[in-house]
């Protein structure tokens, strides 16, 4: 059961950094993104993926300790190995393993334990080693983790990892932003018209919604979705910006466009080409 | 839009280009103060050269070349698409040149150009065109009126009395402009925000402007009545009148009394050194100081980096700029005897890497202060921040990258301050357009005791909850609820245009990037209160800092605002601490509102009477954007004050990272103030002596001094209140001193003399002529 629980999780975060990666390209903003940016969640972490590293050491006794670290542990990693380190470096990092604080010999002793547990011959889960177990928990939550409880509402968990990731801004409704061009001058009101061009992609960040796309499109503002509706007054004449749209400032219930996966959010990258005032009109 | 690219693209024009002269070495010319050292011209050669670099549209410094480079070219192109290119860029370049009425001519030639044959403008081009004109007309009046007619009310916020225009034209025009523009658009809230500082400027608002596009006049009023502090800074000389820049307000000759050094970002941009004569002037002693030809500086930070108990001071170079452009930060040695010496390349600490932020820090606790530098990394032009530990003997040596503090990032602004309580000095850095760094200080790496081990810091900005703003500028640690826990303020930096702010104060939505204020909770997170203290807002803040406005015992503070597109003219902001409990926007009744470009601020008592007043320096980054600097005098508030002096003996001299605890006697029992010995903000140097106000204290029942490097707790009793005194570490008492008092004037000059860019007394002997 615990296997079933933790890998769709894994996997599902794979496809949230490959959405990552996609989405920095679209937003344009390679000057503010960094690997760093894209975190596991550490809730994730704290609940699922400590407890399993340490309760996957237990699942097997070994008789004799494992050997010691790998010899040559500074040299140089060949390139087709960089990614294991770094994606190691990673998961050490969300753990936050640098504060706690352990010594070399007891760093040197839980890569032993995790390589032991690979070899099928992995330390006991003892109550010493629960103990530590909840000591380091204990220490993530110190740290800001997330509460323990039932798992975050995977759409705000999206929004929460797209803000914090990205540098997105937030409104009071969770609409995000990012103004990936400043424009500058006249903000479209809900009673004047816009003429914006768009492309719009499902979560993913990657699979096109051509059948949302726009090209020069004239519309009312008060006929956009709440979300682009609000999200264009925040733009000035010129302006580009990206917005990532919550289900419940998108289409309503049962009134979503076909090919469209209902109650996900959706990211538009728009450009305010022109606005055409009430009060403008001949 | 075109428009804000090239506001963009010209944020850094300034002075003109010079042909310096260089002294022979060795000698000085008549008038020049004493001989320089080597080292000072040295630098002063550097900085010479640092004007010229970079061809001339990659050169910000060479502006107004650009214009006859643009003319001639213009003579000589005759392809309609080339001519209008050209137009428009000479335009743009004669506005940020200051020549905003030619400006004017040419935006309309060009707009001829574009509409030939009847050709329709765009929505974008229309826009375009008349906010531009309009901004021509605007700095027309502003040129004409609050430069050559400046009285103290000159472009304070709302404009009103002195500041309305005697001379109209430039913004009459600027007010048709504006009106066309907004019943094209009429959600043009850069236009709105325009139109009602046009109206000001006539004496016009608000009747005078249609109730559409009207903003209230309590949009601006002040929600707490603190009286009027009079821009003084004229009648004492100080007002100088250049670009953005830094100032150290401190005790430079050791006499008891407050000195001031001031800077601009420009090449051509004399540092000026002013001495506090007692007596209510000041005496300009750059060239005796040994400063002459000591141009440009972002900013200034100071400390006692030698331990010999005069203040030394670190400029600033580079900032936003690349490091091709080779403008080194400089070390500037006081030799105690009223001269400054270019110690940089001596010390270690030589560097062309772009920079506009530093702190002085014991990271180590060896009682020598260290220097942490920010640095600005911008596409290819990587330049990690760099860490100096003090030798102890003058000279430094860098360390970032064995003490895991080489970050790599646009750094806008650094300050240290110990945020767990743990007696190691910790460092907070604002990044442009990335999460925020809180470096916890953990000490040496390996767990000895060496101070020349290898440190230990670990970002821990993520669990503490302080990695916003991301677009973020100038910071503090402070106390603000004298909880004995350091809290933090991070400036908010991004606007579309001036429009972001004027929908913050109509409470529109807009994409502008607010500022945070975060509560330490004491256990090594803080909480984000920026909404409960009323501090949610857009103050698009540059520089910044942090001091006790009416002695009242809680922090307040004044944010110099702006960038350097020449439409955001929006006022300085002044906050009042309500007992912790909310910011008070009081910039409208204090006289705060300061439409120029605001930089770098310092509050201290000047006038040693008890009350701090406020040097602010004013200026932008385009060489027309010049400004005079000004000095806000405190009337009173009727509050008790004590100010103390601290020298350290094991720690550093000037008791940098002490921490203070004061406990009053009030008619509703104890109270307690927190205070730390602090520049302050990491954009404005405030004195290191500690001034605190005792609101209706009765009696001082003790001070508590906290000394990091000996983790000892000095316990002071007799402090008499209303008084001063000088501690020395590990003293059994405090000295009493008796400082000369005066009073700055109460009321400003009823006129003050007319600006001059560079204005101040003229340099002698400076190798880098003033502008004109």
């Amino acid at each position: 059961m615990r296997v079933a629980l933790i890998f769709p999780r894994v996997i599902a975060r794979r496809r949230a950094a490959g959405f990552h990666r996609s989405f920095r390209a679209f937003c344009d903003r390679k000057e503010s993104l960094t690997a760093s940016s894209f975190r596991i969640p550490l809730g994730l972490l704290r609940q699922i993926i400590i407890p399993a590293i340490l309760l996957a050491a237990g699942l097997a006794n070994a008789a004799e300790p494992p050997a010691t670290s790998r010899p040559g542990a500074d040299a140089p990693l060949p390139a087709a190995l960089a990614a294991y380190a770094g994606f190691g470096s990673e998961v050490a990092s969300q753990m936050r393993m640098a504060d706690w604080n352990w010594s070399d010999a007891q760093f040197a002793a839980f890569l032993d334990g995790m390589r032991a547990s690979r070899h099928g011959r992995a330390y006991p889960f003892d109550a010493a080693a629960l103990h530590l177990s909840d000591q380091i928990n204990q220490r993530i939550a110190e740290l800001g983790a997330q509460p323990a409880g039932p798992g975050p509402d995977p759409v705000d968990q999206y929004l929460r990892q797209a803000r914090e990731g990205l540098g997105m801004q937030q409104t009071a409704s969770s609409l995000l932003y990012l103004i990936v061009q400043a424009g500058g001058g006249p903000r479209p009101r809900l009673t004047d018209e816009v003429v914006v061009t768009a492309t719009v992609t499902a979560a993913d960040g990657k699979t096109p919604l051509p059948q949302l796309a726009a090209q020069h499109m004239k519309i009312r503002m008060a006929d956009l979705i709440p979300g682009l509706a609000e999200g264009l007054q925040l733009v000035a004449l010129g302006g580009r910006a990206v917005f990532v749209v919550p289900p419940k400032l998108s289409f309503p219930s049962g009134q979503w466009p076909a090919g469209v996966e209902a109650g996900s959010p959706l990211i538009f990258r728009v450009e305010l080409e022109d606005i055409i005032s009430a009060a403008a009109k001949p | 839009m075109l428009l804000l690219g090239w506001f963009a693209l010209a944020r850094l024009e300034a002075a003109p280009p010079s042909t310096p002269e260089i002294c022979a070495p060795g000698t000085s010319p008549a008038g020049a103060g004493p001989v320089q050292p080597e080292s000072t011209r040295k630098m002063v050669a550097r900085l010479r050269a640092a004007a010229l670099t970079g061809d001339l549209f990659s050169n910000p410094f060479r502006f107004p070349e650009r214009v006859q480079v643009l003319r001639d070219r213009l003579a000589a192109t005759t392809d309609p698409a080339q001519l209008r290119a050209t137009k428009l860029q000479l335009a743009q370049e004669l506005l940020n040149n200051g020549e905003s009425e030619k400006a004017l001519h040419q935006f309309e030639d060009y707009e001829r150009l574009l509409t030939e044959n009847h050709r329709p403008l765009t929505s974008a081009q229309t826009v375009m065109l008349l906010t531009a004109k309009a901004v021509c007309a605007l700095r027309w009046g502003e040129q004409e009126n609050c430069l050559v007619n400046h009285n103290a009310d000159s472009c304070l916020f709302p404009l009103a009395g002195g500041g309305v225009h005697q001379l109209p034209r430039g913004s009459r025009a600027a007010v048709g402009y504006l009106t066309e523009l907004l019943s094209q658009f009429p959600g043009d809230l850069r236009a709105r925000w325009l139109l009602n500082i046009a109206a000001m400027t006539l004496g016009e608002y608000p009747a005078g402007v249609p109730p559409a596009w009207r903003m209230d006049p309590q949009l601006f009023a002040s929600e707490y009545d603190i009286k009027h502090f009079p821009d003084v800074a004229g009648d004492l000389g100080l007002d100088v009148d250049d670009l953005a820049g830094g100032v150290v307000l401190d005790d430079f000759n050791s006499d008891g009394r407050l000195d001031l050094m001031v800077s601009a970002q420009d090449t051509s941009s004399q540092i000026r050194f002013f001495i506090n004569n007692g007596e209510g002037t000041f005496s300009d002693h750059t060239v005796a100081a040994g400063l002459t030809g000591l141009t440009g500086g972002l900013n200034l930070v100071h400390a006692d980096y030698n331990n010999d108990g005069f203040i030394d001071v670190l400029v600033l170079r580079g900032g936003w700029l690349s490091s091709s452009m080779q403008h080194p930060a400089s070390l500037l040695r006081n030799n105690g005897n009223g001269t400054f010496t270019d110690v940089t390349e001596e010390a270690g600490l030589l560097r062309y890497a772009p920079t506009q932020t530093a702190t002085w820090f014991d990271f180590n606790g060896d009682g020598w202060l260290d220097l942490f530098m920010g640095s600005e990394t911008q596409g290819q032009d990587i330049n990690p921040c760099q860490l100096f530990r003090n030798n102890g003997d003058g000279t430094f040596t860098e360390c970032a990258a064995a003490c895991g503090v080489a970050v790599v990032g646009f750094v806008k602004s650094v300050v240290s301050g110990d945020y767990n309580n743990d007696g190691r000095p910790d460092l907070y850095l604002s990044l442009q357009n990335k999460s925020n760094l809180l470096l916890r200080n953990d000490g040496p790496a390996g767990g000895g005791v060496s101070p020349t081990a290898p440190w230990k810091f670990t970002n821990v900005a993520a669990a503490a909850g302080v990695t916003e703003p991301f677009s973020s500028f100038s910071c503090w640690f402070f106390d603000y609820d004298n909880d004995g826990w350091l809290d933090l303020f991070v400036a908010g930096y991004h606007i579309q245009d001036v429009g972001d702010v004027a929908a913050d104060y109509l409470g529109l939505p807009h994409a502008g990037e607010r500022a945070r204020l975060y509560h330490n909770r004491g256990d090594g997170t803080f909480e984000d209160v920026s909404k409960q203290a009323g501090l949610d807002k857009l103050l698009h803040t540059m520089g910044c800092n942090f001091g006790d406005l009416d002695n009242d015992g809680w922090l307040d503070f004044y944010v110099g605002t702006g960038d350097p597109n020449l439409a955001t003219l929006i006022p300085n902001r002044m906050f009042r601490n309500d007992g912790a409990r909310r910011f008070q926007d009081v910039t409208t009744a204090g006289g705060f509102g300061q439409l120029q470009k605001g930089h770098a601020i310092a509050f201290g008592d000047i006038d040693e009477d008890g009350d701090q007043d406020i040097y602010s320096v004013v200026g932008g980054a385009i060489s027309s954007d010049h400004y005079h600097n000004q000095l806000f005098a405190n009337p009173g508030h009727g509050n008790h004050w004590l100010k103390l002096k601290l020298e350290g003996v094991q720690s550093n001299r000037g008791a940098l990272g002490a921490r203070l605890k004061l406990v009053l006697k009030t008619a509703n029992g104890e109270r307690v103030i927190h205070r730390s010995v602090t520049a302050g903000s990491s954009f404005g140097g405030n004195p290191f002596r500690v001034e605190f106000g005792l609101g209706q204290a009765l009696a001082v029942v003790r001070a508590e001094i906290f000394w990091p490097v000996t983790g000892q707790t000095q316990i002071l009793t007799g402090l008499e209140i209303d008084h001063s005194y000088a501690v020395r570490e590990g003293a059994a008492a405090a000295t009493r001193l008796t400082p000369v008092t005066f009073q700055l004037p109460t009321s400003p000059a009823a006129s003050h003399r007319p600006h001059v860019h560079g204005s101040g007394p003229a340099v002698p002997g400076n190798p880098i002529p003033q502008k004109p």
